[in-house]
């Protein structure tokens, strides 16, 4: 268990480690253009699978299912979203190529997801 | 990012087409609607009459109107026999979400209304400790071309070119209201503040014609009564058999056992169960419901022949003729 929480631990010191060296290596007006790059790139992605969604609501059988895989597109939408971001805040700074941001990709992409997976239950306990 | 989408130029010409395309099979609005299939409601949570327990057995059924459809739901929805896909008529273009909600709400509280005057007015020829008063107040406005915006759905007509409901029966004052040339004096309640509004209107070839609902005030009723089921989203008449049904039996005290019974039509003051919309789509939400007994229209049944339904139809034409057969079956 020791060794679990140790590992954990070091992940996160890492986490951390990376998320600074990347915070010094990059200018907020990059940041802003990557977020608006992502928001954009992701968001016209996702939209043709959530109009597919939204489109076939007609069927009154299928509305619960649906609704679960609004959540799961929405949840799937954050890595999408940290994908393009970090590809466009590498491209905006060439010398990120050198740095592992798998890392920092996965976990905030992970932490989005989680908020949206809470959110999405509380919406569907609320609806059905 | 320019830099990114320089790099993948090609890639993205080819996509956009597609993409462009779907987008507009997935969005661009059609001049369909359709009517599809919906659930059960119970009706014990609409209604709640003081002392007494509303029986639970019975149900209404809603079905699901949209309209515009996108092509990517006319082509999904093409070969499915459980829906109906029609051209929008020019009352649905003319009709906004707001006053497509605020008709269903309006038409469901006359039937409210005209279902628990027939429910005890039949039930005090067996139980004379039920009573009802009411008196007829005039029309409320269901449907009014959008361009007349100073009416509102849901308006009271209490007077019509200077001659009031008072001096009619209902079937006279709403011949009055379908002349070309009209003036409504509407009667409004705000913060418990009576105002009239005077609201002039004259007929135009695009115009569809108005629709109106009687208004019958209930002055007072022994049991009192609730409608706790006003607010929610489902709207419209085609309760209105079945609300009558469920008020009458609870009111009696009849004992229907664990059936489930479910049924759709309209009810008039005069007893007349009135025809409905989507009554394939009801009978379709029925199966999937798994409904024992089911209540339509006498009208609608040569419209159900081709469909396979596994519980026991009953159709009649007044409300007397459902009271009938349940008296016979349950008593």
């Amino acid at each position: 268990m020791n060794v679990l929480i140790d590992k954990v631990f070091v992940f996160f010191r890492r986490f951390k480690k990376l998320i600074k060296l990347i915070d010094k290596k990059t200018s907020v007006k990059s940041v802003v253009k990557s977020v608006a790059g992502a928001l954009l790139l992701s968001i016209l992605i996702i939209a043709i699978p959530v109009l597919v969604i939204i489109n076939m609501f007609i069927y009154a059988k299928l509305t619960f299912l649906l609704s679960v895989f609004l959540v799961i597109i929405v949840m799937g939408w954050s890595f999408l979203y940290y994908f393009f971001y970090y590809k466009l805040l590498k491209n905006y700074h060439e010398e990120l190529s050198e740095i592992n941001t798998k890392i920092p990709q996965l976990v905030e992409s992970s932490i989005v997801a989680t908020f949206f997976f809470f959110i999405g239950i509380i919406v569907l306990a609320t609806i059905f | 990012m320019l830099k990114l989408l320089k790099q993948y130029k090609k890639i993205l010409i080819i996509l956009s087409f597609p993409y462009i395309y779907m987008m507009l099979v997935l969005t661009a609005p059609t001049e369909l609607s359709v009517t599809a299939p919906g659930g059960l409601n119970q009706v014990d949570d609409q209604i709640v009459l003081e002392g007494i327990e509303m029986s639970d057995n019975f149900n209404t059924v809603y079905v699901y109107s949209y309209y515009p459809l996108t092509p990517f739901q006319s082509w999904l929805l093409a070969g499915d026999e459980t829906m109906d896909i029609n051209l929008m008529t020019e009352r649905q273009k003319d009709t906004s979400m707001r006053d497509d909600y605020l008709q269903g709400q309006v038409s469901k509280y006359v039937s409210l209304k005209t279902a628990l005057i027939k429910a005890y007015e039949l039930a005090s020829l067996e139980d004379d400790s039920i009573e009802i008063d009411y008196h007829y107040a005039g029309l409320y406005v269901y449907y009014r071309p959008s361009r007349i915006t100073e009416l509102e759905i849901g308006d009271e007509i209490v007077e019509i070119n200077g001659e009031s409901y008072l001096d009619y029966a209902h079937e006279d004052f709403i011949m009055l209201a379908y002349q070309d040339e009209v003036s409504f004096t509407i009667k409004r309640t705000h913060n418990e503040e009576i105002s009239y509004v005077t609201v002039d209107y004259t007929y135009v070839d695009s115009d569809s014609r108005m629709i109106f609902y009687p208004n019958y005030t209930i002055v007072s009723a022994v049991p009192s009564y609730t409608f706790p089921g006003l607010d929610s989203v489902v709207g419209g008449p085609s309760g209105g058999l079945v609300n009558t049904l469920t008020i009458y039996v609870s009111l009696l005290g009849l004992n229907i056992g664990d059936l489930v019974l479910a049924g759709t039509g309209t009810i008039e003051m005069d007893g007349t169960i009135g025809r409905i919309g989507g009554i394939t789509q009801k009978i379709y939400t029925a199966i999937y419901e798994n409904v024992d007994i089911f209540f339509i229209p006498e009208s609608h049944f040569s419209e159900i022949s081709s469909i396979d339904y596994p519980y026991e139809i009953v159709r009649v034409e007044t409300i007397e003729q459902a009271v009938l057969w349940l008296n016979e079956r349950f008593n």
